[in-house]
């Protein structure tokens, strides 16, 4: 990676408070692309205009549930939603959002990003049945 | 077209009052500020790029004071996520509904 590159991976970091590891691999494989791309999230996302940052987070927290961004993804605006003061409550409400508008799979993904950013306990039912899985399992 | 509350009515009641259900417990909001969550579900339609659904929020937003620079900042972050082709249908919708960055719908 460039000196250029990882100075812009570190201005990132500081201005957004996450960085995605598409972000990081951009950054080495197409430096000027990755720029282009920033240009319009920092118009719409990072440049103070009409709406607030609390607002902008649960938008994209929602946004990104809908479009069954990667738990990953999701997960990062929750926790920079958090840092700003948003509650777990607000957060859940805006994923619940998704559940009419996009369906079930999709609220699914977005609330167990939530869950596990927030340390839910589920609770066990006290019959035997089968494993119900999540939308990360893999098995 | 007939609303789409008449037509599930019409041929599956059962599935109306379950459909209404959901919204009526997804649509409660005790935490967030319901303006936020117009917008909040202004902009998921728009990434889904639901027309339909993004009529009326768009004008309940209005109603909890949302403005029309607000709205367009909203369709900018969907845009980031979905695309050209949800900036492009956005803006369509916009101009039927007549928001405008220095004015809010009427």
């Amino acid at each position: 990676m460039s000196s250029d590159a990882q100075t812009y991976v570190n201005d990132m970091a500081a201005a957004r408070g996450y960085v995605l590891d598409y972000h990081k691999k951009m950054a080495a494989a197409d430096f000027p692309v990755l720029q282009a791309a920033n240009q319009l999230v920092s118009a719409a996302y990072l440049d103070q205009r009409a709406l607030d940052r609390r607002t902008k987070e649960l938008i994209f927290v929602t946004s990104l549930t809908v479009m069954r961004a990667a738990k990953g993804h999701i997960q990062s605006h929750i926790k920079v939603a958090l840092d700003l003061g948003v509650s777990p409550r607000e957060i859940l409400e805006a994923i619940e959002i998704a559940l009419p508008e996009a369906g079930i799979v999709a609220f699914q993904a977005g609330f167990e990003a939530w869950a596990e950013v927030i340390g839910v306990e589920g609770i066990e039912p006290e019959t035997v049945v089968h494993e119900g899985g999540s939308p990360s399992t893999t098995d | 077209m007939a609303a789409w509350r008449d037509v599930l009515g019409t041929n599956d009641p059962a599935g109306l009052e379950a459909v209404s259900t959901l919204l009526a417990h997804a649509n409660r909001h005790d935490a967030l500020d319901p303006k936020v969550a117009e917008l909040i579900t202004v902009a998921a339609a728009l990434a889904l790029r639901a027309p339909a659904n993004v009529r009326p929020h768009v004008k309940r937003a209005v109603e909890y004071g949302a403005s029309g620079a607000e709205l367009f900042e909203t369709l900018a972050l969907s845009t980031t996520i979905g695309g050209m082709s949800v900036l492009v249908d956005g803006l369509a919708l916009f101009e039927e509904l007549g928001v405008r960055a220095e004015a809010s719908t009427s």
